[in-house]
């Protein structure tokens, strides 16, 4: 992988090998993104290449205070959003808690949480929960899908999350409670009844 | 020190396990899991959630992405219409794109 900076004066200069390596490098994580987040890989592949020409486009508006990963994720998230609205397919989670009927007056658990398997942490029991963890993120409303795709597959820290989305890191740490929060209260769905106790 | 609730243990469980939280947050939390084993099994599905979320893997671009972008990037617009309404059958570009390099 070459230097930022140079990839940024290739970018800049039209250079064919800088995108190459732009969609070497990055392309495979922004197809992941955008699969995510549209669902179907046809529209992903779509989004993407909006992604690319949206690069070339705007280079020169790339002021380098955000690493070029935060600001290519942020190009295609704006661009998977628009596709999802154009075709009203964008879903908000509501405003509150997702838990927020889950503890008594006390503060107690109302419902024991659900155990998730005898041998969760076997390879098969991983195999199963990954494939489950997956299709329950496909469930998520949008801008929880985001965060737990940003922070969790791309690992990126509350800043880069920040500059992607374009929101306070204070709402980002709301956000990604809720999303987690809500993740795991629909794969414990998924198990609860399913799957006998483990304790 | 205060025996922190189940609800407060899910409300820092974020701090807890992104290590922002200080050193008191943290013993009070761990102080509640040495007693509540609804709780001990909440973190740890919940450690072992993102464990897995963090292991979905990236899509793969096509092969020939690159390729196909470069040309039509770089063709003039004409030629490129062209060439990928016939050669592509209009479907695999989605919609043309007509950016020429400076």
């Amino acid at each position: 992988m070459v230097k930022e900076e140079k990839l940024i004066e290739g970018l800049r200069g039209g250079e064919d090998w800088a995108y190459r390596e732009v969609l070497q490098h990055y392309g495979p994580l922004l197809m992941g993104y955008a699969k995510r987040l549209v669902g179907d890989r046809d529209e992903a592949e779509e989004v993407v290449q909006e992604t690319v020409v949206a690069i070339l486009q705007h280079i020169e508006r790339f002021e380098g205070r955000c690493s070029i990963r935060s600001w290519l994720f942020r190009i295609v998230h704006h661009k998977a959003i628009d596709h999802l609205r154009r075709t009203a397919r964008f879903v908000k989670a509501p405003e509150e808690d997702p838990n927020a009927e889950a503890f008594d007056r006390g503060g107690h658990w109302k419902e024991t949480p659900a155990a998730w398997g005898r041998d969760p942490e076997g390879q098969a029991g991983a195999r199963q929960m990954l494939h489950k963890i997956r299709e329950v993120i496909d469930q998520l409303p949008n801008n929880y899908k985001e965060m737990i795709l940003l922070r969790e597959v791309y690992q990126m820290n509350t800043q880069e999350i920040c500059n992607v989305l374009g929101i306070t890191s204070v709402h980002a740490r709301v956000l990604l409670h809720r999303a987690r929060q809500a993740l795991y209260k629909l794969l414990e769905e998924t198990y609860r009844g399913s799957v006998g106790s483990m304790d | 020190m205060d025996v922190m609730r189940c609800d407060a243990m899910v409300r820092r469980i974020d701090r807890i396990v992104d290590g922002e939280a200080s050193w008191s947050e943290r013993l009070g939390f761990y102080f509640h899991m040495a007693i509540c084993w609804r709780c001990r099994r909440y973190l740890r599905q919940f450690r072992q959630m993102r464990l897995l979320v963090g292991q979905i893997q990236e899509e793969m671009l096509p092969e020939d992405f690159a390729q196909v972008m470069s040309r039509a990037l770089t063709l003039p617009r004409d030629r490129a219409e062209q060439e990928f309404e016939v050669d592509m059958d209009g479907v695999w570009i989605g919609r043309p794109v007509w950016i020429k390099k400076r």
